[in-house]
């Protein structure tokens, strides 16, 4: 579903580094746009949570 | 549209357009679903082709299975993965060389690989956490989107003006190509499996990883691929925009026996199939 654009090696990884406050910001921002679109289904509500969560966590 | 006037024979006409999966790939795997079939006879199939036993190993010894180094030669490959993963790595193996990363295509192939891989990941650590079949899982997560290189390979043309219609229309690629190209990658994906004549669940699962509305009797492989492509495209989020979370289908977690809570505890394992996954696309 993601615009196919970023090389696998540049995508994603395991961090456990802590966040700026500009990262959780930019975070933060883009959970809301994604899930913003899939509004009214309640188990994508939960997995906000779950995933907002976790990706936050330091 | 591509598929029109009269859908079967055009789909026909796209699958046989499409390279053949190798045919040591299929000797091999027709021999793997023979009852009495030893890994020597399967291991002397596999050995006509040394570049498929060199790709064979690379996959075996990547960071993926967590064997690194420990599978020197096909015959080792054979006991070491066992005839259900040695399916699915060839499946796999197979895959890969009929839609190789080559440049000059609409979709980047490096991408859809790397998503291939991560959710074929994702959908065996469920399947071995729910005690399901790990090798249907693996393949049906591999193979849930190669309708997409189908369309590339044989549909090239017609690509940028779906990927239009999926920008001004802000929808799913699913429903683009629906409206589009009259067919989309899943249903051409199972189609092409059916030719490869994978497994009838399998099929099952790639055409239906986008389905929402689902009949109760469900194959749960196809809830799995449906879970695993979503939380793939999820934990993307951490550093990727413009990402459209793939709908999941109702009832797939009760279906599963699954919840919520479950899952959270599952992220940093899912997360680092991710990681595992990077490195072995780099590897292969």
């Amino acid at each position: 579903m993601s615009k196919p654009t970023n090389p696998p090696h540049a995508t994603a990884a395991a961090t456990t580094s802590v966040l700026t406050a500009e990262q959780r910001s930019q975070l933060l921002t883009r959970l809301e746009n994604a899930f913003n679109k899939v509004s009214g289904d309640p188990d994508m509500e939960k997995l906000r949570v779950i995933l907002t969560e976790y990706l936050l966590a330091p | 549209m591509i598929m029109s006037s009269d859908d079967s024979i055009q789909v026909e006409q796209i699958i046989n357009r499409l390279p053949a999966m190798p045919h040591v790939v299929q000797h091999a795997l027709a021999a793997i679903d023979k009852e009495d079939v030893t890994q020597v006879v399967v291991a002397k199939i596999l050995s006509q082709d040394q570049v498929l036993v060199a790709q064979l190993l690379g996959l075996a010894n990547s960071p993926f299975f967590g064997l690194a180094g420990a599978v020197l030669s096909i015959q080792e490959a054979c006991v070491v993965l066992g005839m259900n993963t040695l399916r699915s790595t060839l499946i796999a193996t197979g895959a890969m060389r009929v839609f190789p990363i080559t440049k000059k295509r609409i979709y980047n192939r490096e991408v859809l690989w790397h998503h291939a891989l991560c959710v074929a990941g994702i959908t065996r650590f469920i399947a071995l956490r729910l005690r399901l079949d790990e090798g249907s899982a693996f393949t049906a997560g591999l193979l849930h989107d190669i309708g997409k290189m189908a369309f590339d390979e044989c549909c090239a043309n017609a690509l940028p003006a779906m990927l239009q219609y999926q920008k001004e229309h802000d929808c799913y690629e699913f429903e683009a190509e629906q409206a589009v190209l009259g067919m989309t990658h899943s249903a051409l994906g199972a189609k092409l499996a059916q030719h490869w004549k994978l497994p009838a669940i399998v099929v099952a699962a790639i055409a239906d990883h986008h389905t929402t509305v689902t009949q109760s009797e469900r194959a749960r492989l196809v809830d799995i691929v449906n879970l695993g492509d979503l939380l793939f495209h999820a934990l993307q989020l951490r550093n990727q925009d413009n990402i459209l979370l793939p709908p999941l289908a109702t009832g797939c977690l009760t279906r599963l026996g699954l919840d919520w809570s479950r899952i959270r505890e599952w992220l940093v394992e899912i997360d680092a199939i991710v990681s595992r996954c990077n490195a072995t696309l780099l590897e292969t």
